[in-house]
């Protein structure tokens, strides 16, 4: 992948096309546009380089902090970040959250926290179940109102897949809930 | 590669709440080493003044390079048997570094007991001569024992992995060419003798070293000759006569130095190449780790976190990363090696086993080490899994674990327990290393599921002879089996008894890993092959 780089709001593109002593580079910015540069980089210490551009030899300093680049030259500093590969490659899944939860095994209730009508905010603790000598906390993925609960109360057991708790979401009309496990 | 990013609420109550459970378990760990490491009486101490001997861990100090770090094995050996008298089991065992070389090194403990060998003793030995086998290591003996502790002398003697054992293991060192160096500080009888003697090299010290088969007492009830110690086994006699000590030391300081010399001669082998990068510190701060790993056994947490705290700037490519969600396989790096770690979310499934199966092959054909993180309750149960092959799935799983060819490193972050044990490199199977935190539990079935059993088949033998059951009585049994579990289970108990390495500070292990992945580096690492798998 050819590196991109971020600098002053503008994405750039960096691919080499010619390598010899100083490599041909074009930089193509996302706002279109691109240009060539013959150029090349001494380092003299780990930090320290002659960067010649185009014929031009100057002194830089360079260090790379995570992902952003910070550069000293002619007396100014610049930054410059890395993009990173994965969020360049962008897509990111937004998937409608749903408030239905359902058990992800055999197991029995040992706590409910809430009952059918309940508003609930985002993370907050709704039942715990047990499985497998394994407590598990029930969390409300979204805020909104306890819709039904699928359970019959603190120590009643449940099938793997059953419908445990489905909440409302604030903003979403009201669907008719199913009761019972599947 | 991806930094792995953290859900963690570190201001949550629960975090703060769990971070002060561990930090307290922690220090008490702590202590309880502290103390197993150097709180003697005073008595002993004197003793060894008089007898003109340095105090083990000082002899450790001047044999090791300066500013190199010593992973101690076990130092909490022992610690919960023979009514505590012998802490450490009266041996100091690890893995450090001498002229640059990695070497294991076992030394007698002279300030407790004279350094006698408890049965906890010889498991200790044989289980440092074993790291040194399979990791292909020099091993450097520090000898001052008065030799086996009589009193217990039918659960050190008679057994295949008994004190014979030490010795046999000495000998395939020898075999594979693994160096051994002998630095006698004290007695070396009877079947102590034979550590010297079967060692490459040896160092003998004036007045205080001596090696016989026999002492002065037992020659003289043998064949009434009269002979003291210095005649019959001294330095002079052995470095002079009888060639069986290789050099002589005025003092114990001398000793250690003839010693560094030996091992600065000693070829230094090519070590295995696997991927190495350059080493990062984790980008989230490993102290969090005590605010993970929750109050009660039952709670769960998402080893990812963990993960994130060991691992070189939190970097973690997860494998298959929407199957088998509640096993957790992926490549990271520790100190720079490239390794494969293997972390429980939950109870192990079909598809978890059968993925932590792929995985290791995978590992295996890349020739990447593995890391274990356990913490299991079990594989799941009920007649659905049994008809879809659990059991086989597991088999599987287990199969490929133990057929590994890579180096494996166990630690136990919470709780082991039954078959879960096995499939993640439980002690069985041949983990380089292997160690617990101190809030980690492992029995073969939790303590509930056990008295539950228990009182189950206590009610039915009272109803067959027709008798009512006694409330009381059966309490009284419920309560005896939890008593004995939270005895048993414990990190202290498994370490006591050498079913792990050490208890270490979850803190530490990054750098516990890091040494003993470089150490298993001096041994070959094998072609994948396995054996049958149940498909």
């Amino acid at each position: 992948m050819q590196p991109k780089y971020r600098f002053s709001e503008t994405q750039f593109t960096v691919s080499p096309l010619k390598h010899s002593a100083t490599r041909l580079i074009e930089i193509a910015s996302d706002q279109g546009g691109s240009h060539q540069v013959n150029a090349g980089i001494r380092w003299l210490d780990h930090c320290h380089g002659e960067l010649t551009v185009n014929g031009v030899v100057r002194h830089i300093y360079a260090v790379q902090d995570d992902q952003t680049l910070h550069v000293h030259m002619d007396g100014k500093v610049w930054q410059v970040d890395i993009v990173d590969e994965f969020s360049d490659a962008g897509g990111a899944s937004d998937q409608a959250e749903s408030g239905l939860v359902k058990a992800p095994m055999p197991g029995v209730v040992l706590d409910i926290s809430v009952k059918e009508g309940d508003q609930v905010e985002e993370g907050q603790l709704l039942m715990l179940i047990e499985s497998m000598k394994l407590q598990m906390e029930v969390k409300a993925s979204l805020s909104g109102t306890v819709l039904l609960l699928g359970v019959d109360g603190v120590g009643a057991s449940f099938d793997k897949g059953a419908q445990l708790v489905n909440i409302r979401p604030h903003d979403e009309s009201l669907e008719s809930g199913r009761k019972g496990g599947e | 590669m991806r930094r792995i990013e953290s859900r963690l609420n570190t201001h949550s109550e629960e975090f703060q709440k769990y971070r002060a459970h561990n930090r307290k378990l922690v220090s008490g760990f702590q202590q309880k080493q502290e103390e197993a490491r150097f709180k003697r009486p005073q008595r002993d101490i004197d003793r060894l003044q008089k007898q003109n001997k340095m105090m083990p861990r000082e002899r450790l100090e001047l044999l090791l390079d300066p500013g190199t770090p010593f992973l101690e094995f076990s130092s909490l050996a022992g610690s919960m048997a023979y009514d505590g008298s012998a802490p450490s089991a009266s041996c100091i065992t690890g893995i450090g570094i001498v002229g640059g070389r990695e070497v294991v090194i076992n030394a007698s403990d002279s300030s407790v007991k004279g350094g006698a060998w408890y049965p906890l003793s010889v498991k200790k030995i044989i289980r440092a001569l074993d790291i040194a086998i399979e990791n292909h290591l020099p091993v450097i003996h520090m000898c001052d024992s008065a030799g086996g502790f009589l009193p217990l002398q039918s659960e050190l003697f008679g057994d295949k992995y008994m004190a014979g054992r030490i010795f046999r293991n000495q000998t395939q060192l020898s075999k594979m060419g693994c160096k051994q160096l002998s630095l006698v500080f004290g007695n070396c009888t009877a079947g102590g003798a034979y550590i010297p003697a079967l060692s490459d090299y040896s160092v003998i010290v004036e007045g205080t070293g001596a090696v016989f088969l026999g002492g002065p007492p037992l020659v003289k009830a043998a064949t009434g000759e009269e002979v003291s110690v210095d005649e019959l086994g001294g330095a002079r006699m052995h470095t002079s006569v009888s060639g069986t000590c290789d050099y002589f030391a005025k003092n114990e300081r001398e000793a250690i130095a003839i010693g560094r010399e030996i091992v600065a001669q000693w070829e230094q082998k090519p070590k295995t190449q696997i991927q190495r990068e350059t080493p990062e510190d984790p980008w989230y701060d490993p102290e969090e780790l005590y605010g993970i790993i929750p109050d009660d056994i039952r709670k769960p947490f998402d080893v990812r976190e963990v993960i994130a705290r060991l691992v070189d700037g939190s970097r973690f490519s997860e494998y298959q990363p929407d199957y088998g969600e509640t096993m957790i396989c992926g490549f990271a790096n520790i100190w720079g090696y490239k390794v494969g770690i293997l972390g429980n979310n939950g109870v192990l499934f079909n598809d978890s086993s059968l993925k932590a199966a792929h995985f290791m092959e995978l590992c295996n054909q890349n020739k990447t080490p593995l890391v274990f993180l356990q913490n299991i309750t079990g594989f799941m149960v009920g007649k659905e899994y049994e008809q879809r092959g659990i059991t086989k799935d597991g088999a599987k799983m287990i199969m490929v674990q133990a057929c590994s060819e890579v180096p494996k490193f166990t630690i136990m972050t919470n709780g082991s327990f039954g078959a879960g044990n096995y499939g993640m490199c439980g002690r069985a199977f041949d983990a380089r290393t292997l160690f617990s935190w101190p809030n980690s539990q492992i029995s073969v079935m939790g303590s509930d599921q056990a008295a539950n059993t228990l009182v189950t088949i206590k009610l039915a033998q009272l109803k067959r002879q027709g008798i009512e059951p006694d409330e009381k009585e059966l309490a009284e049994i419920r309560n005896e089996v939890l008593g004995n579990f939270e005895n048993q289970t414990s990190a202290y108990y498994t370490s006591s008894e050498i079913w792990d390495d050490g208890i270490i500070d979850p803190v530490d292990t990054r750098n516990a890993l890091g040494i003993s992945i470089s150490a298993s580096l001096n041994a070959p690492i094998g072609d994948a092959r396995y054996g049958v798998l149940r498909l």
